[in-house]
């Protein structure tokens, strides 16, 4: 027999149709505001990699707003101190890198012409699959990607207009983020009150622990990257090291990418055999100990998918947010996956199936 | 210049942290725990108001998180035999209930249910457990004083009449 509902509890129907009215209100609104997706979601991630911080401040007893502001004022120390010291570096490194592009392309262009030769002349019905180069492919390739380089400069402004807002809506989402979670809890009708917490702290578990972890990790391999490829004499490690930590969130595709760059830099320099299987074999070693010490460290326990779910995720998100996709499907699905587990949980509760548990549970009586 | 170094120091800290800390301390099933460590409990809790008759969790619920009572009273019920309520206690501010839901998954034992309109904080298990992870001794005073309930508990079980505990770490009430 269930027993009656509280005083003031709405009816199931009344509280399901209240709840869909507010998930309306809540779309439409987004929709109104759709311009400011980008903004806020990038405040929402540095939101998430600041809050640690922030509550070993409050922890100590410190108010939030005083821990928020003094992190901000050090965050924009370190901005300018980092720019200051690193810029000149990459800028210069990059300088170099398109200074010697035109020489990387006529050696690139040698080489494949060579491979091919080669490879026909062991095996002649290759000349079909293989089409021969035309002369200057390389040039063409760099004026192609400068091009796409060009319709992403023509986004800047959009690139300011985030630059601009997100520090803002972060300083305001790291602030009051609190009191905002505190006022959803005030609007929770009881009943669920402790599922709904049980479904908050999962997801920011889930969500917090894997964009903290990911940047861990990505900084670590970009680390690693810029080392091994400055001590094998590879040219600009330090812009390929960034490349490979920026591409180290996509996953499966991202090692290839950054090797096959660091490939065919080493190739453009006209290095040997010798150091090509040195960049291979760092970029192995590198896999390793992400796989074996970073991502354990960085990433612990925070997303348990099959492996196959993972590239579902993966292959769906790119279809539908692109590269932004691909990063964020694994931290939703595990999400997706953990809120219908307790939703579920409740579900049978309610309908009384753990009773059973409970009657061969052995426990002093008021003890709950 | 000291007076108003210490004015800005006092300005500063966070009152609504600071009652919650003492909160934690008064509450027997924290006790021996350091204030560091407190504090990050403190930062973990969730806030509920309750309406006099409003229910906590039902029997039978899920058992996620723990609830301490800051203001207000809950009474634990547990349905008999004959289809009416066993009242097991009565709980006061600075108590702890729901405490089994920091040590396995099994469902509530019991209903809990605000006598009066009563203020709680709820804390989560998993982000106990977070902290249990980070800190092995907050696990060991945790266990010490869950232990030393279990054992008073078990020792009033068998003793007529049924105990009706304040929950204030005493001994229940008779």
């Amino acid at each position: 027999m269930s027993a009656p509902p509280a005083a003031g509890a709405r009816p199931p129907t009344s509280a399901a149709a209240l709840g869909l009215v507010v998930l309306l209100a809540l779309v439409g609104v987004g929709w109104l505001f759709r311009g400011l997706f980008l903004p806020l979601l990038a405040a929402a991630l540095g939101a998430y990699f600041a809050h640690p911080i922030v509550a070993r401040a409050q922890e100590r007893g410190i108010r939030r707003s005083v821990a928020v502001a003094a992190l901000f004022v050090v965050a924009t120390a370190a901005l300018v101190v980092t720019v200051i010291v690193v810029a000149p570096a990459v800028e210069r490194q990059a300088r170099e890198l398109v200074r010697e592009a035109p020489a990387f392309g006529e050696r690139l262009e040698t080489l494949a012409a060579a491979a091919r030769r080669s490879l026909v002349a062991r095996l002649p019905w290759l000349a079909h699959q293989l089409p021969e180069l035309a002369p200057g492919w390389p040039e063409r390739l760099l004026a192609d990607q400068q091009r796409h380089a060009a319709t992403v400069a023509s986004g800047a402004g959009t690139v300011l207009f985030v630059l601009l807002l997100a520090p803002i809506f972060g300083f305001f989402l790291l602030r009051d983020g609190g009191r905002l979670l505190d006022g959803m809890v005030r609007l929770v009708p009881p009943r669920h009150i402790e599922t709904s917490v049980a479904i908050w702290c999962e997801i920011d578990r889930i969500i917090g622990r894997y964009l903290r972890g990911l940047v861990i990790e990505s900084l670590g391999v970009a680390v690693l990257a810029a080392a091994g490829l400055w001590a094998l004499g590879v040219p600009a490690p330090m812009l390929l090291g960034a490349f490979a930590g920026m591409v180290n969130p996509l996953p499966y595709v991202g090692v290839l990418l950054s090797l096959a760059v660091a490939l065919a830099t080493a190739l453009g320099a006209g290095m040997g055999p010798d150091v090509l299987l040195a960049v291979v074999g760092l970029f192995v070693v590198i896999r390793l100990v992400d796989d074996f010490v970073l991502i354990p460290l960085a990433l612990g326990g925070s997303v348990h998918l099959h492996p196959a779910l993972v590239i579902a995720a993966i292959l769906a998100g790119e279809q539908t947010l692109g590269v932004l996709g691909m990063v964020l499907a694994v931290p939703l699905v595990t999400v997706v996956k953990e809120v219908v587990r307790l939703l579920l949980e409740s579900a049978a509760a309610r309908r009384g199936r753990p009773r059973a548990a409970r009657a061969t549970t052995a426990v002093a009586p008021y003890l709950c | 210049m000291s007076r108003s170094l210490v004015s800005v120091l006092r300005w500063a800290q966070d009152p609504e942290h600071r009652r919650r800390v003492a909160l934690l301390a008064e509450t027997p099933l924290f006790a021996g725990m350091r204030r560091r460590l407190l504090g990050r409990l403190a930062m973990r809790l969730f806030e509920k108001r309750y309406e006099a008759g409003e229910e906590v969790f039902r029997e039978g619920d899920p058992g996620r998180a723990l609830y301490l009572v800051a203001e207000g009273e809950i009474e634990v019920v547990r349905a008999g035999d004959d289809g009416g309520e066993r009242r097991l206690a009565r709980l006061g501010e600075h108590t702890a209930f729901g405490e089994l839901a920091l040590i396995d998954e099994l469902p509530r034992l019991a209903t809990a249910r605000a006598v009066t309109a009563s203020r709680l904080y709820i804390l989560y298990r998993t982000h106990f457990e977070e902290l249990e992870e980070g800190d092995p001794a907050v696990a060991l005073a945790l266990s010490r004083n869950l232990l030393a309930r279990l054992a008073r508990y078990v020792r009033d079980r068998d003793a007529p009449p049924l105990p009706v505990a304040d929950d204030d770490g005493g001994p229940p009430q008779r």
